[in-house]
C-alpha cells in the first residue's frame, strides 16, 4: 500500500489480536456451557427403581414444607437428591427413606458415623456419598454443593444466615433446622419424610418415638430424691468440653431423672458445650461420667489417671461411652429413644431393667428393615469398651 | 540492680504458692501448705486424697508449665529484641511461634512422637527465622517496619499452613489436639508435659545467659560489636537458634501464646535497665510469674475457662500500643 507500513510475519495489529482474542474467548465459553451441561453426574440407579421401601402413592401436586426458620420451602415433587449439612441429619434421612440412595452429599462427621457405625454396613452405598460439601463450622461449599444438583439442602437454620444465606442465593432449595430439644428432632423427621413424599412414615416413627418419650418421662419424674449427678464430657482430649445448659445432653440426663451438674446452681452460666479444666469436673465430682462418640477417649482413660482417682464416677467405676448405632446416640437423632433407655439402665441399673438389645432389634427392623446380629449389637452397645465399668454385664445378651 | 535477681526470684515463689492455692475446686491455704511440705518431705497428707490430688496433679504440673513458658518467651522476647536492635519484636511478632506451631502440627498429623514433634517445631521456627532474615537482609541493616513486616507475613504463613492442617486432619484423633494449638492452653498440663518444654526451654535459656555479655555488647551494632572483637554474625545465630529451641518446647506443649515475649522485656527494662547480664534472668522470673497469674486467672475467674490467649492480649495489645506511640518517631525515621 503507497504509504502504508509493511506488514511483517511478527507485526499484528492491535485489532487482529483483540478480533481473535473475543473469538476464542466465545468459543471457549460456548464449549464450556455445553460442556457443564453435558457433563453432569447421571442421576443414581436407584432412583424411582431401588427405593428400599415401598413409596406409597404420592400426592401430584407440589410439597409445601415450613421449615424451622418459618420459611416456606415449595418442592415441585418429592426430593430425590438431598444434600445434609447439620451432623445428625444425613443418618436421619437414610432411616425414613430405608436407603441412601436419595442422599447425594453429607457433612464430614456425618460421614465418619456411617462409617464407624453400623449404617455403613446395612447401606453400603452411604459410604459412596460425597461428604465434603461443608466444614466443621457448617460453612457450605456452595459450588460443591451445586454441582451435586440437590433437589433440597438442609442447613441449620439457627446458626446466623452466613451459613444459609449463599446456598439460597444459588438457586438451591433450603430447609432450616433449629437444634436443642426432642420436639426437633420430632420435626425433622415430619419434615424429611414429607419431602421425601413418604409423609405417614415420618408420622409412624413420630409416634413410635412419642411413645417411647412419655414412657422414659413418666419413669423419670417417679424418681426418688437425691439424683445422681451426670456429666457428659464431649471433648476429653486436647481440653475439656462438657455439655451446659440448653444442650440436648442436659435436656435428657434431666429426662431419666438425673442431674447435670455443668448446668443449673453450682453449674456454669455458658450454653452449649463449655471448656472447663480438670479441677472444675472434680469439683462438681458427678456420680456417672458420659464420653462422648466425637472423640477417642475411653473409659479406661480415667480409671488410669492419677487426676481422676479421686473422681466418685472412677472410684465406683461408673464411667461409660456413648453407643454408636446407626448415629451416634450422644446428640439428638432418629435413635434417641434407645439412648433414654441405655442412659436410665446406666444411672438405675434395675429400676426398672429393659430389654435394650430386644428393642435395638425392632427399632433397627422398623427403622432400617434390618435385622442386628449379636456381636453387631455387642459392637453398637460398646460391651468391650464398657465392660470395665459398673453394672455393664445387663446390657449382654 | 543485682538485687533485682532475688527479689523477682522470690516474687515468683510467692505466686506460684498463691497459684497453688486457688482454683474451682475448694482447698483451704493450710490444706495447700501441707501438701507441699508434705511432697517434700515425703510424709503423707492426711487430709482428703482428692485434695492432695488437685494440688499436686492438676495445679502444680500447670504452675511449673506456666512458669516455664512465660520465662521462656520472655526470654526469648529480650534475645531477639537485642538482634534485631527493635523494641518491636517477639516470638509472636517474628512469626517464630507459628512456625513453630505448624512444625508441631505437621508432626501430630504425620503421628509421630513427642520427640519428633519439638524437633519439627525447632526446624519450622528457624525456617521462620530464616525467612524474616531473607527478608531484612541487606544494605547495612533492617529498618523496623520491615522486620515487624516481614514477622507478620512468616507468621500468618504459617498460621495459614496449621489451618490448612486441620482442614486435612482426621476430625476424630488429631484435630482436636490440632486446634488447641491454634488458642494457646496450659490445661492439660501434666508433668509429662512439663518435662517436654523443661529440657528445650532450660537449654535455650541457659546457652542465652551464656551469651549475655556478648548480646550486651551486639546491642551496640555490628560495627561497634566488631571493633570489640566480638563476632556478631554466629554470635546473633546462636541467639537466633536458642530461641528457636525454647519457642519450640513451649509451642510444643502449649501452643501458641502471645504478647508475653513482647511486654515483658520492656517492662523489666524499665525496672533494672538495659544490661542483659541482669535483664535476661530477671525477665525470665518475671515472665514466668506473669503467666502463672494469667493462667490462674483464666481457670478460677469462672466456671469455664477463659482461653489464656485472651487474656495475655488484654494486657499485652494496649502495652505494645503504647510503645508503638513511644517509638512511632524511630519507625518513621527509619521506614
Amino acid at each position: 500500500m503507497p504509504g502504508g507500513r509493511p506488514v511483517g510475519a511478527g507485526d499484528l495489529s492491535r485489532r487482529t489480536v483483540l478480533g481473535s482474542a473475543l473469538v476464542s474467548g466465545a468459543a471457549l465459553l460456548a464449549a464450556c456451557a455445553s460442556g457443564t451441561a453435558g457433563g453432569t453426574p447421571a442421576p443414581s440407579a436407584g432412583e424411582g427403581t431401588g427405593d428400599g421401601g415401598t413409596l406409597a402413592a404420592a400426592p401430584a401436586g407440589p410439597i409445601l414444607l415450613t421449615d424451622q426458620r418459618g420459611s416456606v420451602v415449595t418442592l415441585p415433587r418429592p426430593a430425590r437428591r438431598i444434600v445434609t449439612i447439620p451432623q445428625p441429619a444425613a443418618s436421619i434421612l437414610i432411616a425414613v427413606d430405608q436407603s441412601a440412595d436419595h442422599l447425594v452429599g453429607m457433612q464430614n462427621a456425618s460421614w465418619v458415623a456411617v462409617r464407624d457405625g453400623i449404617l455403613g454396613t446395612i447401606f453400603p452405598a452411604a459410604l459412596d456419598v460425597r461428604h465434603d460439601v461443608a466444614d466443621d463450622t457448617f460453612t457450605p461449599n456452595v459450588e460443591a454443593v451445586l454441582a451435586l444438583q440437590p433437589d433440597l439442602v438442609v442447613q441449620w437454620g439457627d446458626q446466623g444466615s452466613g451459613i444459609i444465606a449463599p446456598l439460597e442465593n444459588a438457586g438451591l432449595t433450603v430447609v432450616g433446622l433449629k437444634y436443642g430439644t426432642q420436639d426437633d428432632v420430632t420435626t425433622w423427621i415430619s419434615l424429611f419424610s414429607r419431602a421425601l413424599g413418604r409423609g405417614e412414615r415420618g408420622e409412624m416413627l413420630n409416634i413410635a418415638t412419642d411413645t417411647a418419650y412419655q414412657q422414659v418421662i413418666a419413669v423419670g419424674k417417679a424418681r426418688p430424691a437425691p439424683k445422681p449427678t451426670i456429666l457428659y464430657i464431649n471433648r476429653f482430649v486436647g481440653g475439656l468440653k462438657v455439655a451446659g445448659t440448653g444442650t440436648y445432653n442436659d435436656a435428657y440426663i434431666a429426662m431419666v431423672g438425673g442431674q447435670n451438674p455443668a448446668s443449673g446452681p453450682g453449674g456454669t452460666s455458658g450454653k452449649g458445650m463449655v471448656g472447663v479444666d480438670p479441677e472444675q469436673v472434680l469439683a462438681w465430682d458427678p456420680d456417672i461420667v458420659l464420653l462422648g462418640n466425637f472423640d477417642a477417649a475411653l473409659p479406661r482413660d480415667l480409671y488410669g489417671s492419677a487426676v481422676w482417682r479421686g473422681l466418685t464416677a472412677v472410684k465406683d467405676k461408673r464411667v461409660y461411652k456413648v453407643p454408636l448405632g446407626g448415629y451416634r446416640w450422644d446428640p439428638p437423632s432418629h435413635e434417641s429413644p434407645l439412648m433414654w433407655r441405655w442412659l436410665s439402665m446406666v444411672a438405675f441399673p434395675g429400676q426398672p431393667t429393659y430389654d435394650l438389645r430386644g428393642d435395638i432389634v425392632s427399632s433397627y427392623g422398623r427403622l432400617y428393615g434390618y435385622q442386628p446380629s449379636a456381636a453387631q449389637l455387642d459392637s453398637i452397645l460398646r460391651t468391650a469398651t464398657n465392660d470395665g465399668s459398673a453394672d455393664y454385664q445387663q446390657f449382654h445378651a | 540492680m543485682r538485687v533485682a535477681v532475688p527479689i523477682a526470684a522470690a516474687a515468683l515463689v510467692v505466686v506460684g504458692v498463691v497459684s497453688m492455692a486457688l482454683g474451682r475446686y475448694p482447698v483451704p491455704v493450710g490444706h495447700v501448705v501441707e501438701v507441699l511440705v508434705g511432697a517434700v518431705t515425703g510424709q503423707a497428707y492426711p487430709g482428703a486424697p482428692t485434695e492432695q490430688d488437685v494440688v499436686m496433679l492438676v495445679r502444680l504440673p500447670r504452675v511449673l508449665l506456666g512458669a516455664l513458658i512465660g520465662g521462656g518467651l520472655a526470654v526469648s522476647g529480650v534475645a531477639l529484641q537485642a538482634a534485631f536492635r527493635n523494641p518491636l519484636v517477639s516470638p509472636q511478632v517474628i512469626g517464630v511461634s507459628s512456625g513453630a506451631s505448624f512444625g508441631g502440627a505437621l508432626a501430630l498429623v504425620l503421628g509421630l512422637g513427642t520427640g519428633y514433634l519439638v524437633g519439627s517445631a525447632f526446624v519450622f521456627g528457624m525456617a521462620a527465622l530464616g525467612v524474616v532474615f531473607l527478608v531484612t537482609a541487606g544494605r547495612g541493616g533492617a529498618s523496623m517496619l520491615m522486620i515487624v513486616l516481614g514477622g507478620v507475613v512468616t507468621g500468618s504463613f504459617f498460621s495459614a499452613l496449621v489451618s490448612l492442617l486441620t482442614f486435612l486432619a482426621d476430625p476424630y484423633s488429631t484435630l482436636p489436639t490440632i486446634v488447641f494449638w491454634l488458642l494457646g492452653s496450659l490445661a492439660t498440663a501434666t508433668f509429662g508435659k512439663v518435662l517436654v518444654a523443661a529440657v528445650p526451654v532450660l537449654l535455650g535459656t541457659a546457652v542465652l545467659v551464656a551469651l549475655r555479655w556478648r548480646i550486651n555488647v551486639l546491642s551496640l551494632g555490628d560495627e561497634d560489636a566488631a571493633a570489640v572483637g566480638i563476632r556478631p554474625r554466629p554470635v546473633r545465630w546462636t541467639l537466633l537458634s536458642a530461641v528457636a529451641l525454647i519457642v519450640a518446647g513451649a509451642v510444643a506443649v502449649s501452643g501458641v501464646i502471645g504478647w508475653v515475649g513482647l511486654v515483658i522485656p520492656h517492662l523489666v527494662r524499665m525496672w533494672v535497665g538495659p544490661d542483659h547480664r541482669v535483664l535476661l534472668p530477671v525477665s525470665f522470673l518475671v515472665g514466668a510469674a506473669f503467666l502463672v497469674t494469667v493462667d490462674t486467672l483464666a481457670r478460677t475467674v469462672s466456671a469455664t475457662e477463659i482461653p489464656l490467649g485472651v487474656l495475655t492480649a488484654l494486657v499485652g495489645a494496649p502495652a505494645f500500643f503504647v510503645l508503638l506511640r513511644q517509638n512511632r518517631d524511630r519507625i518513621w525515621d527509619r521506614a
